[in-house]
């Protein structure tokens, strides 16, 4: 369409402007070790150095198709087996380990901003996942955090990852979901206290689109229950397909 | 995993640091040009090594040279180009009265006389009595003004004569005209109270500027409600949390100065910081979108900055602040040292000149200090009191590990002051001549003060609109703080050897400095690292002229002063000088006199009297003295030095002079007569000078009454007895320096006259 090209040709100059301007006052450095990287680098080579790099593992290989627990052999692991999940599958894009762990967690209990975009542009590599390859999504869904934790730490984690994925891969972000209960924090618990904790702690905010398909976004998961609560609700209201994909698997 | 700021800065990309090299080396290039194309090229051969030194990427190297280019162009267009300095120099040569009408663009400031002072905008000059306006570009003037009450954003007009503002008169003084040039203005105009200036109209200034001087008066009454007033203390909290301003008392800020804490004040931006962290939690608190926060404090912040009067550390402050949190809404970080750089730079393309701005060096070397030396001292000073880092943390027991606690905390807390202390040594070393030592300590103190005096400085603004009684305990909390405050940097500065002055490397024969004081009299002799004084002013010649002087000079300590009367004039400076420096010897006349001032010195001060009249005796190595007694209250000193003689004679009426006349001629011959000319009867001097017999006569010309000022005929009688004359209303200081090949006597100024005392010379025509 024409007056798209047009506008397209004022905002591009403006946009390369301002990545420009970007880079000057907020120069590319790697989120590890602080030494600068290169202007040019695109990708994961944006926010880390090659070394760096080179020390994020993928997740293990052998694993359970569903959630990803390391393991060998094809069947599920002793934490899926025989339970129902409502989600299709969970996807780590990393190990949970070393600098991934670091990141993380000054993410979260550090509040450190900045780290948003490192961990987002990692949560991409869920995406190339065998599991998930071919299939399309209507929304990506960042799992809610109770608007009292929230304003603790200034902003939901999963929210900024889901934003910074909608941006790069056009999904739409969608916040279809609330939490009305600040739940316990989850570490410390057995599953069963999980599931129990986590009933009834989301519910909709919006109406959502018929059969749709839905990513859900979160940094870790350890046992998937959060997710899979987050899951059950969206199933529920008539969501058609649910996957969701995390930076680690704790 | 380390934090960003503990990367060595060579590894780290610090696009800004490579800009603002670029554009200061453009500003010193085109600073240079006109006056010292040398200076110039020198600065384009340095940066051009830099460059190829560094030269981290040939293509960076187009956006350098475009910064450099650009830079150079903007700072000779404000510098070399500005309309106020081509007017200034047309007036030079167009001299006469104008008829101005402006805005005052600044806020008045009133001197200790009343006088009130400001930059004025000008909208239109006129010849007087002529119609034609010659100039209506943006010109800024300083204003000495008489007439009606003028405040910010008043129109003016007035009728005076357009001249260049006065050179300092005094070595060591402040360079008031350079100053002002930094700030555009290269023309005063001193309003004759007999023709006062008239205010046309009110309210024409940026309502902005009028906003924060009302905010600045709100909150300056608001941290002085319940204290007494006005006080050190209140001038200190003022000072804190608002900056430093032309109200604080004289002398208030030596201690500060002496103890290197001065950077509490006007340099630290500390309190932007402060504001920065509350406004963001405020607007977090009422649950602001994060976006929505960074766009909201962005504004506020520099409202604030705009109260506190757009100091050049608060507004470092401010832009690095404003850095981060634009960074908080990107998800960007980055490199602390690549923020201060780019302050700076924004800094620089806002005004070039702020980069000869005191101020301005100060702040950013002690930030870029901090940034780059602080991780690492800290890292040093923890290891030498630190857990074994291979035992269990479980394994301490709980006093050793409050213990270690301690001591991480005591080692932040001290690696900042010492790289600030680090970062200041330059600065304070050119601006204040001096090294302090009792700064490391006294910083360790003062800084969590100061923060303290801070944070309660804001609790009692924010409180302060709706409750004055809370306000006005915060304030007394304050002040007990502030107390604290100041007794440290007092304590501190009383430590000997705690500060030393720096100056250039004394010469190898004595000097002596005639300060010119308008009417009162003062001289410094430096002979060698020996430094004896005669007269010491009055208080605020101490504080304005003789005490830059001496620090200027890299004095330390007095060894005599010499005081040849007892009025204030003579002895009212010191208390002042005492103050600062060590008196080994003060000597004072028999006769305290009548005046009250010279009697409470007398009192007060440890001193001791001089010798019998006509005794010689040696007030320093090499330097021989000799005093008559004249009235009581008035002595006659005759000093000889290096084969210089200099007679000082502090009373001219005809009975003062009588008792010289007695005196044997050899007692007498002097090379050089320091001599209050006004009043003095023609006939009585010239016959005492015909047997004086002297080279030159340096009067001081000034003060009080009708007898201050010697007629102009004087120059001539003298010139026929082969006397120079140098008159101190036209000669500034007098220095006479007694190198044994060439021993001279120079003006100050440039304007005065100059004369060489070779012996040869010294054999041709004496009096007639
Ligand atoms: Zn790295
Ligand atoms: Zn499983």
């Amino acid at each position: 369409m024409p007056e798209q090209s047009e506008g397209e040709r004022i905002l591009s100059p403006m946009r390369r402007l301002g990545g420009i301007l970007l880079d000057l006052f907020y120069p590319p450095h790697c989120s590890l070790c602080g030494c600068r990287i290169e202007a040019e680098a695109e990708g994961e080579g944006a926010v880390f150095c090659e070394p760096c790099l080179a020390d994020i593992l993928p997740p293990p290989e052998h694993r359970c198709p569903l959630c990803s627990h390391p393991m060998a052999g094809l069947m599920l692991c002793p934490n899926c087996d025989g339970r129902h999940w409502h989600l299709e599958t969970i996807v780590p894009s990393c190990r949970y380990e070393g600098g991934v762990r670091g990141m993380i967690q000054r993410f979260k209990y550090g509040r450190d901003i900045a780290m948003a975009r490192p961990l987002g542009t990692l949560l991409l590599r869920a995406l190339r996942d065998s599991r998930l390859e071919g299939k399309t999504f209507d929304a990506v869904v960042p799992v809610p955090l109770h608007p009292k934790r929230e304003r603790e730490r200034g902003f939901n984690q999963a929210d900024l990852l889901a934003r910074l994925l909608s941006r790069s891969t056009g999904i739409p972000k969608q916040d279809l979901l609330k939490r009305t209960r600040p739940t316990a924090q989850q570490a410390g618990f057995d599953r069963s206290h999980r599931m129990e904790n986590l009933r009834g702690a989301f519910v909709l905010r919006q109406q959502l689109p018929p059969d749709a398909s839905i990513l859900l976004i979160d940094d870790v998961s350890t046992t998937g229950a959060t997710l899979d609560a987050c899951a059950a609700v969206l199933k529920e209201e008539g969501a058609a397909e649910i996957a969701a994909v995390v930076v680690a698997r704790g | 995993m380390k934090a960003a700021d503990a990367v060595s800065p060579f590894r780290q990309r610090l696009p800004f640091a490579g800009l603002l090299l670029a554009a200061i080396a453009g500003i010193l290039f085109s600073d240079g040009l006109s006056v010292s194309p040398i200076h110039s090229w020198i600065t384009l051969g340095c940066f051009v090594l830099i460059l190829g030194c560094c030269g981290s990427a040939g293509r960076s190297i187009p956006a350098l040279g475009i910064t450099f280019a650009a830079f150079a162009l903007i700072h000779a267009w404000d510098w070399n180009a500005s309309p106020s300095r081509r007017i200034a120099e047309w007036w030079d040569r167009h001299p006469g009265e104008y008829e101005v009408r402006g805005v005052v663009a600044q806020e008045p400031h009133s001197s200790p006389s009343g006088t009130l002072s400001f930059a004025l905008r000008i909208e239109s000059i006129a010849p007087a009595g002529e119609e034609k306006t010659i100039a209506a570009s943006p010109i800024r003037v300083m204003v000495h003004w008489s007439g009606d009450a003028v405040e910010y954003g008043d129109q003016v007009s007035f009728r005076a004569v357009p001249s260049r503002p006065e050179p300092p008169r005094n070595p060591g003084s402040m360079d008031y005209p350079a100053w002002l040039a930094r700030h555009g203005i290269f023309t005063q105009f001193r309003l004759d109270p007999s023709v006062p200036g008239h205010m046309i109209s009110q309210g024409l200034g940026n309502p902005l500027v009028r906003f924060s001087i009302m905010a600045r008066h709100w909150a300056e009454q608001i941290l002085g409600i319940d204290l007494e007033k006005p006080s050190a203390v209140l001038g200190a909290i003022q000072g804190i949390c608002l900056g430093v301003t032309e109200n604080a008392p004289e002398g208030f800020t030596e201690e500060f100065r002496f103890t290197g804490t001065m950077h509490l004040f006007a340099v630290s931006g500390l309190h932007v910081g402060m504001v920065a962290v509350i406004l963001w939690f405020f607007f977090q608190l009422i649950r602001l979108p994060r976006v929505w926060s960074v766009a909201a404090s962005i504004p506020s912040l520099f409202l604030y900055v705009s109260v506190t009067g757009f100091k050049d550390g608060s507004l470092r402050a401010a832009t690095m602040a404003s850095l981060f949190l634009l960074g908080l809404a990107f998800f960007r970080r980055s490199p602390p040292v690549n923020t201060l750089a780019a302050a700076a730079f924004l800094q620089l393309a806002a005004d070039t000149n702020s980069l000869f701005s005191a101020g301005w060096q100060f702040s950013y070397s002690v930030v870029l200090a901090i940034l780059l030396l602080a991780s690492p001292i800290r890292h040093r000073i923890v290891t030498w009191h630190c857990a074994d880092p291979f035992l269990p943390p479980r394994l301490l027991t709980h006093p050793e590990r409050i213990r270690f606690a301690i001591w991480a905390e005591f080692a932040a807390l001290a690696s900042v002051s010492f790289a600030a202390w680090i970062g200041s040594l330059l600065p304070t070393l050119v601006y204040f001549h001096l090294i302090s030592f009792s700064a490391l300590g006294a910083n360790l103190a003062a800084v969590p003060l100061a923060f303290g005096v801070l944070s309660l400085g804001m609790l009692s603004l924010l409180t302060g609109g709706i409750s004055a009684w809370v306000a006005g305990a915060f304030n007394n909390a304050n002040w007990l703080v502030t107390k604290l405050l100041l007794l440290t940097v007092q304590g501190s500065a009383l430590l000997p050897g705690g500060h030393w002055f720096i100056g250039p490397p004394p010469k190898p024969y004595p000097v002596i400095t005639f300060l010119d004081l308008r009417g009162a009299s003062c001289a410094v002799i430096r002979n060698g690292f020996c430094t004896t004084m005669i007269d010491a002013g009055r208080k605020r010649d101490a504080e304005r002229s003789i005490l830059p002087m001496l620090e200027s000079a890299g004095v330390n300590r007095i060894g005599s002063l010499l005081v040849t009367r007892s009025d204030a004039s003579h002895l009212g400076g010191i208390p002042s000088l005492r103050r600062d420096f060590r008196i080994r010897d003060l000597v004072l006349p028999s006769d305290p006199g009548k005046s009250p001032s010279a009697r409470a010195i007398f009192s007060s001060q440890v001193h001791s009297t001089y010798p019998k009249s006509g005794t010689q005796w040696e007030v320093s190595p090499e330097i021989l003295a000799r005093s008559f007694l004249a009235e009581g209250d008035a002595v006659t000193l005759r000093l000889c030095m290096a084969g210089v003689t200099v007679l000082w004679v502090t009373r001219t009426d005809d009975a003062a002079l009588a008792h010289l006349e007695v005196l044997a001629p050899e007692d007498l011959r002097a090379d050089l007569v320091v001599m209050p000319l006004g009043g003095a009867r023609m006939e009585t001097v010239c016959a005492l000078l015909r047997r004086i017999a002297p080279r030159a006569l340096i009067t001081p010309v000034g003060g009080f009454g009708r007898n201050s000022i010697p007629s102009q005929e004087w120059t001539g009688v003298l010139g026929d007895l082969g006397v120079t004359l140098f008159r101190q209303d036209q000669t500034g200081a007098v220095i006479l320096s007694g190198d044994p090949k060439n021993p001279t006597i120079r003006s100050w100024l440039p304007a005065g006259p100059e004369l060489k005392l070779n012996p040869e010379n010294r054999e041709k025509p004496g009096p007639r």
